[in-house]
């Protein structure tokens, strides 16, 4: 198994994700099946080609700098789990 | 009732601009038919049943004032998925945690379509944030292949295709990432097109994979396509990658000529093991196409093997980067109990994600991980250099490119979809067109043994829409559109 118990648990904490039991023990299964094959791609020989992240040429998009509309915040907080006049709401977190 | 939905969009948005139908009339025709059939398709995961009653109103006034000349939909009832914004509009993902989601703002799209005076009628099932290929993963439950309902629509647009293979929208809007309007339209005998990427604003689309994601079409037939294509597409300032042309025009290529017409067809694809009933129809469109007077070519293109272990690493990378949004604070899903914000996050993110989206999470967060960053994310990107290089190199040589559109037809809603390695084969037809972000269509072909369809997908070049539409269309002419004979 390429991915341990060990990395699995560090993953997991940088994704915050809370999981059953059940689905942890599947998706640790999973996740090595997976690992094993996307591993299969090595047989590719890439050296000296550049990575691609972008289909087209990558440059910078400008655009003028005018003030227009946008959506009001009030708009967007009703969306909200919880918020207080103009604040969402988190457990305290400074102590 | 019938008669009305059971047409083409074109047709019905002719007989609204004649004045034999009003809007009204199609509207109303159309809500019929998704009360009657909803309850065996499921394809709606909202029906705007008063919204579009209202709307229908305000469009036939803005034709009574002559306000709609030049638009091509004019009336026409249309279904989105589900992941695409709409102001006022529910717009789930088909997620837990999105399940009270009310958006804003209009995504371009679909402000576009409403401009041109299309009708909302509804948003449609998809897999749980367009993640898989049968429509099952959805939180809203599975949705029914019109064609069987024993199968599935495909996915992960399978409410979009459901919808315009039974006759409850006359077209819809699919996304697609690795072939989630092109695989969904073949398994229910549609049109499904993913344009070239950059051509439809994504704005309001809410993202799975922001490098490979692209908004399209799925209607009856080409002409339809084309309609909503030229309606969707252009430049929008909201979106830094859509580029920078105003207008598409694509109708000047429904074209019923293919004369001369120069036809890839990779070998990759037919050493698969190919459905017998779908390699004996891709090949009696290869040979309608020669006896329209098109050059057919097997040819070589290896390069695209590894592009489902490319598209898995680059997928789940910009899943994991843009489901981070998704904190149980802003918007969406948060937990009931909870004993600080760390808990706060993961509790809300492990019960609002289902399976399926915690393995990609989890595989995006591998993948990008220290010392995992450069041999799979960098090497990933390699890979799609090398396609991207290949398909160039191929269009160098040939207008379009031929392939089935997936190695079977669609399969049993009870069966077990998860890694199997003709499962993996199945999809290098589909994400290696990502991954290059090129245009490509589902068109159908033919049926198998058990009366399912089969998809005969085209491809081309960057911005080659025009190349895949005259394709299209020429065919479409020996094969005319079908509906399923199940349809009450």
């Amino acid at each position: 198994m390429k991915l341990t118990q060990e990395d699995f648990n560090k993953i997991l904490n940088t994704v915050k994700i809370s999981l059953s039991e059940e689905e942890e023990i599947k998706l640790i299964k999973d996740l090595n099946q997976l690992i094993e094959f996307i591993d299969t791609m090595n047989e590719q020989d890439s050296e000296n080609v550049e990575p691609m992240a972008y289909i087209h040429s990558i440059k910078n998009v400008y655009r003028d700098d005018e003030v227009t509309d946008s959506i009001s915040g009030q708009k967007l907080h009703e969306n909200a789990p919880e918020i207080s006049d103009d604040y969402y709401v988190v457990p305290r977190i400074i102590h | 009732m019938k008669e009305i939905t059971a047409m083409s969009a074109m047709k019905v948005a002719d007989k609204i601009k004649k004045r034999e139908l009003s809007v009204q009339e199609v509207v109303e025709a159309q809500l019929k038919a998704i009360k009657l059939r909803e309850p065996i398709y499921n394809c709606y995961i909202t029906i705007t049943e008063d919204k579009a009653r209202e709307d229908a109103i305000k469009v036939q006034r803005r034709i009574d004032n002559g306000e709609l000349k030049d638009s091509p939909l004019a009336g026409v009832p249309v279904a989105i998925k589900d992941n695409i914004c709409t102001e006022g509009v529910k717009t789930t993902c088909a997620s837990k945690m999105l399940a009270d989601y009310v958006p804003s703002y209009n995504a371009t799209v679909v402000k576009r379509l409403e401009d041109a005076g299309a009708v909302l009628i509804g948003k449609v099932n998809l897999d749980e944030f367009a993640m898989g290929g049968t429509t099952k993963t959805s939180y809203f439950g599975e949705t029914k292949n019109p064609w069987n309902i024993y199968h599935t629509p495909g996915g992960s647009s399978g409410g979009s295709s459901a919808a315009v293979s039974a006759e409850e929208a006359f077209v819809s809007l699919g996304s697609d990432t690795g072939g989630s309007i092109r695989q969904p339209a073949a398994y229910c005998g549609l049109v499904g097109f993913k344009p070239t990427y950059g051509t439809v604003s994504r704005y309001g689309l809410i993202p799975l994979a922001s490098s490979l994601d692209q908004i399209g079409p799925l209607s009856r037939n080409i002409s339809d396509c084309v309609s909503v294509l030229e309606v969707i597409s252009g430049h929008d300032p909201m979106d830094a990658t859509s580029v920078k042309q105003e207008r598409f025009i694509y109708r000047q290529a429904l074209i019923d000529d293919v004369k001369n017409m120069r036809i890839g067809v990779p070998k990759l694809y037919l050493e698969e093991d190919l459905d017998e009933d779908i390699r004996c129809c891709f090949m009696e469109a290869i040979k309608t196409f020669e006896e329209m007077g098109a050059k057919v070519e097997l040819f070589d293109l290896d390069e695209i093997r590894y592009s489902v272990q490319a598209y898995y690493i680059i997928s789940c990378a910009e899943a994991c980067s843009n489901l981070a949004r998704y904190d149980g604070v802003r918007y969406g899903y948060r937990a009931g109990d909870y004993e600080g914000l760390d808990e706060l996050y993961k509790k809300s993110r492990g019960e609002g994600f289902g399976y399926e989206v915690k393995r990609r999470i989890m595989l995006g967060a591998y993948v990008l991980s220290s010392g995992n960053y450069e041999s799979y994310y960098n090497k990933a990107g390699r890979i799609r250099s090398i396609i991207s290089k290949a398909y160039e190199e191929a269009f160098n040589r040939y207008d379009v490119l031929f392939s089935p559109e997936s190695l079977s037809t669609a399969p049993q809603l009870n069966e077990d979809s998860s890694l199997s390695k003709r499962k993996h084969h199945s999809e290098i037809l589909n994400v290696s067109v990502n991954l290059a972000g090129l245009p490509a269509v589902s068109i159908p072909c033919g049926r198998d043994k058990n009366g399912l369809p089969i998809g005969l997908q085209i491809i081309s070049k960057k911005f080659g829409e025009r190349s895949i539409i005259q394709a299209a269309y020429a065919f479409e002419k020996t094969k005319p559109y079908e509906r399923p004979q199940a349809l009450l």
